[in-house]
This record gives structure tokens, sequence and C-alpha cells, in this order.
């Protein structure tokens, strides 16, 4: 069976992350989540090459001091990131971001469930596909 | 209509009342001609017997045709594709799925994500009771990223372990009441 999972959260609300790293918990005890409170401090993170990567990439697009839209243009540009998936995490549905990010290298735009039971679904569905 | 139960009902129901078809596929028919009013009615009388319905609406036949790429993905496959179940979705349907999603969640009260969850337990539950596979067997083939993640989830879904459904024989649910 594979090496455990490490899950990336990088999100300014910490009630979201809170739920996000339960539910990944639930998912799989062994799943290791990597949290940031923002585009900065995530993006310092993965261009650390001494950090261990992680399997996955949610980002919030909604932040300060760095954007969704820019962090995701800068993983996509730096080669040892560009492969991992990068899922937007948002409560935004506008058209022209889901368009706009999906150009930029997104896998999938998720809406944040207004229901946080929902969260587990999600995460138990993406984890095990092939994404990328 | 997502099962071969059902088409079969609806083949004999179309039988009954003498309307011809070209092909019953799960949730689509193709009629010869135009369905009359008299027809309609009838047809929606016996399929309500049986909880079936014609739909009418765009977004209903959407939301339809979604259940049963989904259906048809994880029960009527030899394997589960290797491509993610977005792009599988996206593709067959030819809409963002993001759109799809959420048409699908303000419908129906819960994510695709959450439907597909129920019917892979359906299809574990199917793979248990064969005895022919051992639990990471089922989890290597239903794309499982470990045998924790598939134990959980089917607790998290039946409330019940997986050793402890397969010791205790249950009966399995109909495709079309797993939501």
């Amino acid at each position: 069976m594979n090496e455990p999972i490490t899950l990336m959260l990088i999100d300014d609300d910490e009630d979201d992350i809170k739920l996000f790293v339960e539910s990944a918990k639930e998912v799989d005890a062994d799943i290791k989540c990597i949290t940031a409170k923002d585009g900065l401090n995530g993006l310092e993170y993965l261009k650390n090459e001494l950090n261990p990567l992680p399997d996955y990439i949610f980002l919030d697009l909604r932040m300060p001091k760095i954007s969704g839209h820019k962090c995701i243009e800068e993983i996509k540009k730096i080669k040892r990131l560009s492969n991992i998936p990068v899922f937007v995490y948002t409560t935004s549905t506008d058209k022209d971001d889901i368009k706009s990010l999906e150009e930029k290298g997104a896998v999938m735009f998720i809406s944040k469930p207004t229901d946080p039971g929902e969260i587990y679904y999600l995460l138990s569905s993406i984890v095990g596909e092939k994404w990328g | 209509m997502v099962s071969a139960r059902c088409k079969m009902l609806v083949k004999s129901e179309l039988d009954k009342l003498d309307v011809g078809y070209k092909n019953i596929d799960l949730g689509e028919i193709q009629l010869t001609n135009e369905l009359s009013l008299v027809h309609r009615e009838a047809l929606n009388a016996a399929f309500k017997e049986s909880g079936l319905e014609i739909l009418e609406t765009k977004k209903s036949i959407l939301i339809e045709s979604i259940k049963n790429v989904i259906i048809k993905m994880i029960h009527y496959s030899e394997e589960l594709p290797s491509e993610n179940y977005s792009s599988i979705i996206s593709k067959k349907l030819n809409h963002n799925y993001t759109y799809l999603a959420n048409v699908f969640s303000e419908s129906e009260n819960l994510t695709i994500e959450h439907f597909i969850i129920s019917h892979k337990i359906e299809k574990v539950k199917e793979l248990l009771l064969y005895n022919e596979l051992n639990i990471t067997e089922i989890s290597y083939k239903m794309h499982y990223s470990s045998v924790a993640h598939l134990s959980n989830q089917f607790k998290k879904v039946t409330g019940k372990t997986p050793t402890y459904f397969k010791n205790k024989t249950h009966r399995r649910k109909y495709l079309e009441n797993v939501n």
C-alpha cells in the first residue's frame, strides 16, 4: 500500500483549517496535514527545499498578503512544485475565478460546503484518485 | 432508472402500451415517435407505482445524467477508470465540473462526492459478500489510498466495520435507494 498522504491547506480562516484537519484525520488518521495561514506563509514553506512536499495543495482564494490567484501562479512557476495537484478551496462561485484558476493549472475548484460534514466526503473522494 | 431491473420494468410498461422505442439505457429512453398525452399520463402513472418518473426539466435531466455516469463508472465497469471522477463526469456531460457540482448539491442537498462514496461503499459491500478479494485487494481495486481509508469510509457510511459486515450477512440496497 502507498505511503501516508500529505495534504497542505493554505487558508487564512482558522475555523476552516480546523474543520479541514479534523476531516482529513477522519478519512485516515495517518494523513499528514500542513497548514499555512496565508499565501506568503504557504509559498515560504513550499519554496524551502528542506521541507517535505505535500501530495495535494488546497488553496483559499481571498487571503491577505498574497492572493490564491498569485499563489497558484508562483507554485506552477517552480518545477519541483508544478506537478502537485492544486485544488482551489473557496466560498467563491465566480465563473471568471473558476475559468482563470483552471487556466492557471488548478485541477478542481471546490466550493467550501455549507454543511461542514460534507468536507469529509470531499477529502475522502479526492484522496486515492489520480490528479494532474 | 439506475439498474437493470428498472430497465426491464420500463421496457415492460412501454410494451404494454405498445409505445415504440429505439433504445433503453440507464436514465434515458429513445422513442420512435413523440409520446402522446394519453401515453405520457399512463406511463407516468405506471412508473410512479415503481418509484420512477419521467423527467421534464433540463436541470433534473442533468442531475439524473450525473448519477448515471457515476453508477455506470462504479457498478457497471470491470475496473474503476484511471482518470479522476471529475474529469470523467465533466467530459461525459460536456460541462465544467464546478458547474455540475453546484447544480447537483443545490438540488440534492449533498455533494457529488457524497453520492460517489455512497455508491463506492455499496460496491465494496458487494465485493465483501462475493468473498473473492480480501480487504486490502478491495481497497486497491476501488482506488482507496489505504485499508484505513476504506475502513473509515465504510464505517462512516454504514456505521459498521467491513469485517463486521462481512461476518454478519447484510441485505444490500437497490441502487436507486443509495444516496
